[in-house]
């Protein structure tokens, strides 16, 4: 069961993530997006149907278990750290920026 | 009596500023010791993530062979690296640094597990290349945390 800290987490990856404070980083793994924390933690973002987080501590022990089904923002969570991997905000500036120039 | 009195005085005097002296020695000698053993914790900590450096290297020139069980043995021994790291020196290097090692542990996990399945179907040309960048990450987030890890060890011996 989802609990309030959960939610908060989430939250608080989601707004991190926005700002910028957060670097996702796409593994070998197909849709699978990691970070790290206060150099103890890993999250594990991985969308296999569902979207999955999963939070564990340096021995790799899992602290956290989350699906998208349990709380619809580990999706959107998801897709932020997809565009921050793969950079596509600052591809569509490009893209944009360049075709104002040539107007 | 007063002959034996002022070289009884004497007597203390010398004997509190010679163990004055010796508790001054021994204080020196305790820091020196403290600082050798602080250099020789960073010495270790390079040597540790220099290792780390040959391997994510080797897995590079591994995946360009497709040389999938060296992959996956030197993947194994990579992942145990960053993680001694991390657990054996929590205070030398910046929590930034040790997030970049334990991403690196992620991605290297992850190259290890994909070389693992490729023993039984062979990898698609978009995982090997997916592969190969992960590989070049990892790489770079080992060495921010060697370099770190070397500025701070020549700080220590200046």
């Amino acid at each position: 069961m989802i609990s309030s800290k959960d939610i908060l987490l989430v939250k608080f990856l989601a707004e991190a993530t926005e700002t910028g404070r957060i670097k996702w980083e796409s593994t070998a793994e197909a849709n699978q997006f990691v970070t790290a924390l206060k150099g103890k933690y890993k999250i594990e973002l991985t969308k296999l149907g569902p979207c999955y987080m999963k939070m564990v501590d340096k021995d790799d022990k899992e602290l956290l278990a989350l699906s998208s089904d349990d709380y619809g923002q580990v999706a959107d969570l998801y897709e932020l750290a997809r565009r921050v991997a793969f950079s596509v905000d600052d591809a569509i500036d490009e893209i944009v920026k360049d075709l104002e120039t040539n107007q | 009596l007063d002959t034996w009195t002022i070289i009884g005085t004497m007597a203390s005097i010398f004997g509190l500023v010679a163990t004055l002296f010796t508790l001054w020695v021994a204080s020196g000698a305790k820091e020196a010791a403290e600082k050798a053993k602080e250099a020789a914790r960073g010495r270790q900590l390079v040597e540790e993530l220099e290792r780390g450096e040959r391997r994510i290297h080797e897995i590079g020139i591994f995946l360009s062979f497709d040389q999938w069980v060296l992959i996956h043995f030197r993947a194994t021994e990579l992942v145990s690296i960053c993680g001694i790291v991390v657990a054996r020196w929590p205070d030398e290097l910046s929590v930034e640094r040790k997030n970049d090692l334990l991403k690196a542990q992620s991605l290297v996990n992850s190259i290890g597990s994909t070389s693992a399945m490729a023993k039984l179907k062979y990898p698609t040309r978009a995982s090997i290349k997916a592969m190969a960048s992960t590989q070049l990450r990892a790489s770079q987030l080992i060495s921010s945390a060697l370099a770190e890890a070397r500025s701070k060890q020549e700080r220590s011996a200046a």
